[in-house]
């Protein structure tokens, strides 16, 4: 029966009914806590709005240009950054941990498997809290582990040249447990024939990494990279708790700079014009994302 | 007909009593719930030992959430312009005032002081300045203030050695610095000597660093703004040679990491035997006195910035004007700053704002750097009250940053910051 044949009242036009019956409750709950929230903030991006002042003018483009001529390439600039530091890093770390916990008869994986999960187990302010005293210039354990061998003791998240540096470090030791449990899956759900063929035609390790193992998993590691930099890309919650933004703007992202426009500042037409920028890079990014799935 | 008369006089008696104030403000609070959003300071552990004292007298359970500063103006404002606030009494710090007037956020007080004939003449006249009235009405009854000025290390500034090498270094006796160049040059010199740091400094973004480098910026004789014509003056030759000062501590001769630093650091530091001098609060006292984790117990003393004027800042009782049960927060007010309660906070460590309580022989023998206070206030200011005045700070901030993180010359930071702080003052209704 085509979709021309289906008459009032039949069966396949009641199941049609129904099927928007059904997902009404979802689509009505995503509206309200997504959708007219969103709308709001695009809204209020084109408007005046200073929060001890209250509600303005219509602003037009004036808080875009606004945002867009100050700090805007800056922050963009450290944005990127730090994107593509923790990405790299955690996926060299965790792809080289998912190979290793990946051998047949590995003694003791499910043991290494739990303690390399604990860190994305923390909650970000924990491991910020944690870091932050690791890091302490005067009572910090990293610059006394350091005199040990002659280094003096370092600013870290107070040098403005070592600030980025540090929270990348903090972000790595963070998140790379979330890439090792995708790559992770990914491996374990490869097939193993090819890999076995290749070993008995003699093919070395580097060599079923290079030409079986990596060709099989490049749809879950595109998919992998793509979610880890998306989150990256809108990193706020370790630059508030370890630097806020500082030394003078050295780790400032985006995100910090929307939450600064608007909490700081009070200035919520502009921090909903940062925030709808951002959200556009972040669609973008998606939909390369769903392109590539789709594709592979 | 006696027993009728008593039992009648009796029955006249419990009625006055049943309507006397202390009564009605039991049935006020009875089965409230007081929350409080306070800073983690020595004054909110002081109110956190004595509050079972008002849910005792009052029916009421008083639940404080003590958070880092950085997170109090963020958690305060959604829920000022909620319909209800989910803070009943507020603590508001005194470069909030102006906003939270101009957002109609804070009620004003004076129909409950003058029906509870409240005596604010008990406030040292700054105070009540700063963190009392704004344009004429009281919005707040000050809660604690905290000066500022030099924290030092007394027992190496009165070691002989020391003193006899200071006078050959500089040719005159040892004396506290007089001017902000005079204290740079003993910084410097002290921590060489003593191979420590020569200051412990607070330069982390944005509230740390202007809280103490607007110290060098009045000692210099500068200020943010004309406060007659609104006109801004962070381009004058005061203003640059504060920076310069400031930047030229924080690149020799504070510790590493300092512009990351808040003043839990900077008390740390200190607490550490690591550094000489600071520029930092009265209010780090009782923890540099606390013998389960200073190493300077009984070495530390206190004396005023060196210069014109120190920066002077409080907080403030107040009531939100979204309060659930506006009558029960003022009932809280008044107990909270009366005498006996205000007193027993100050043993404990707070700092009042009440001038008697630094007359009292007990109370400075408890904690003599309080006896400083009065010298501390009469040079110092604060912030002008101004509806962005939270903004004059993130602003202060940037030029800060762009000096100490990224080598900008003071002269030009300060030049071009010019437009921005002209732009804060555009409009205020604070200002007319």
């Amino acid at each position: 029966m085509t979709t021309a044949t289906i008459r009032a009242g039949s069966p396949g036009r009641r199941r049609n009914l129904a099927q928007y019956v059904f997902v009404a409750p979802a689509v009505i709950v995503l509206a309200l806590v997504v959708a007219a929230p969103l709308l709001y903030s695009i809204y209020l991006s084109f408007q005046e709005y200073i929060i001890t002042y209250g509600m303005g003018d219509f602003a037009g483009f004036a808080n875009y240009l606004a945002v867009l001529s100050d700090d805007f390439a800056h922050v963009s600039w450290v944005t990127l950054k730090l994107t593509v530091l923790c990405v790299v890093f955690e996926f060299v770390i965790a792809f080289g941990l998912a190979l290793l916990l990946n051998q047949p008869h590995l003694p003791g994986r499910s043991f290494y498997l739990i303690v390399l999960m604990i860190p994305v187990l923390m909650t970000p302010v924990a491991v910020a809290l944690m870091f932050r005293l690791m890091f302490n210039p005067s009572l910090g354990i990293v610059n006394w582990l350091i005199s040990l061998v002659g280094i003096p003791p370092q600013g870290w998240f107070g040098d403005p040249h070592l600030a980025l540096a540090t929270v990348v470090f903090v972000d790595v030791w963070h998140e790379t447990s979330l890439m090792l449990l995708m790559l992770y899956a990914g491996l374990k759900a490869m097939p193993s024939e090819p890999v076995e063929a290749a070993r008995i035609d003699g093919a070395s390790r580097l060599q079923i990494l290079r030409y079986v193992t990596w060709p099989l998993m490049k749809p879950i590691i595109m998919v992998t990279l793509m979610i880890r930099m998306i989150a990256a890309l809108k990193s706020y919650d370790l630059i508030y708790m370890l630097t806020q933004g500082g030394p003078g703007k050295a780790t400032e992202t985006i995100s910090f700079y929307a939450y600064r426009l608007g909490f700081r500042f009070l200035d919520i037409g502009q921090a909903a014009a940062v925030s709808f920028i951002l959200l556009i890079v972040v669609t973008l990014l998606t939909l390369v994302l769903l392109r590539t799935m789709r594709e592979n | 007909m006696t027993r009728v008369k008593f039992g009648t006089s009796a029955a006249v008696l419990a009625f006055l009593a049943a309507a006397s104030p202390a009564f009605a403000a039991s049935d006020v609070c009875k089965g409230s719930d007081i929350n409080i959003l306070m800073e983690t300071v020595p004054d909110t552990e002081a109110l956190q030992a004595i509050k079972g004292d008002f849910e005792k007298q009052f029916g009421a359970k008083v639940n404080i959430e003590a958070v880092n500063y950085s997170l109090m103006h963020e958690k305060l404002v959604p829920s000022l312009t909620a319909p209800t606030s989910s803070y009943d009494v507020l603590v508001v710090d005194s470069y909030w005032v102006g906003e939270f007037k101009t957002a109609g956020w804070i009620k004003d007080l004076d129909a409950w002081i003058a029906r509870d004939k409240i005596d604010t003449s008990l406030y040292f006249p700054a105070l009540m300045a700063l963190n009392g009235t704004v344009q004429g009405k009281t919005y707040m009854l000050p809660f604690w203030q905290y000066a500022m000025g030099i924290l030092y290390r007394k027992d190496i500034v009165e070691d002989p050695a020391f003193q006899a090498a200071y006078k050959e270094q500089f040719k005159r006796d040892w004396r506290i610095p007089t001017t902000l160049e005079e204290f740079a040059e003993v910084v410097k010199w002290s921590g060489k000597q003593k191979d420590m740091y020569g200051i412990a400094m607070a330069a982390q973004r944005a509230d740390p660093v202007v809280m103490e480098a607007t110290n060098y910026l009045f000692a210099e004789g500068g200020d943010f703004y004309d406060r007659k014509t609104w006109k801004p003056t962070m381009d004058t030759p005061e203003a640059t040679k504060a920076v310069t000062i400031y930047a030229d501590l924080i690149n020799n001769a504070a510790q590493p990491g300092a512009l990351g630093a808040n003043f839990d650091d900077v008390a740390n530091t200190l607490k550490q035997g690591k550094a000489i001098f600071a520029i930092s609060y009265l209010f780090l006292f009782p923890t540099l006195e606390d013998p389960k984790d200073s190493t300077v117990v009984g070495k530390m003393a206190f004396a005023p910035v060196p210069g014109k004027d120190s920066f002077l800042g409080a907080w403030g009782w107040a009531v939100p004007t979204n309060a659930k049960n506006p009558d029960c927060s003022w009932e809280f007010l008044k107990w909270v700053e009366s005498k006996d309660v205000a007193y027993k906070r100050a043993l404990a460590g707070g700092q009042p704002t009440q001038m008697w309580i630094y007359e009292d022989a007990d109370f400075i023998k408890k904690w003599p750097a309080m006896s400083q206070v009065g010298a501390a206030l009469e040079h110092s200011r604060g912030l002008p009250i101004m509806s962005r005045s939270t903004q004059l700070v993130e602003t202060f901030a940037e030029v800060m940053g762009s000096v100490l993180a990224n080598n900008v010359p003071p002269a030009t930071a300060l030049a071009d910051s010019q437009d921005k702080f002209g732009r804060l003052v555009k409009g205020d209704p604070l200002l007319k």
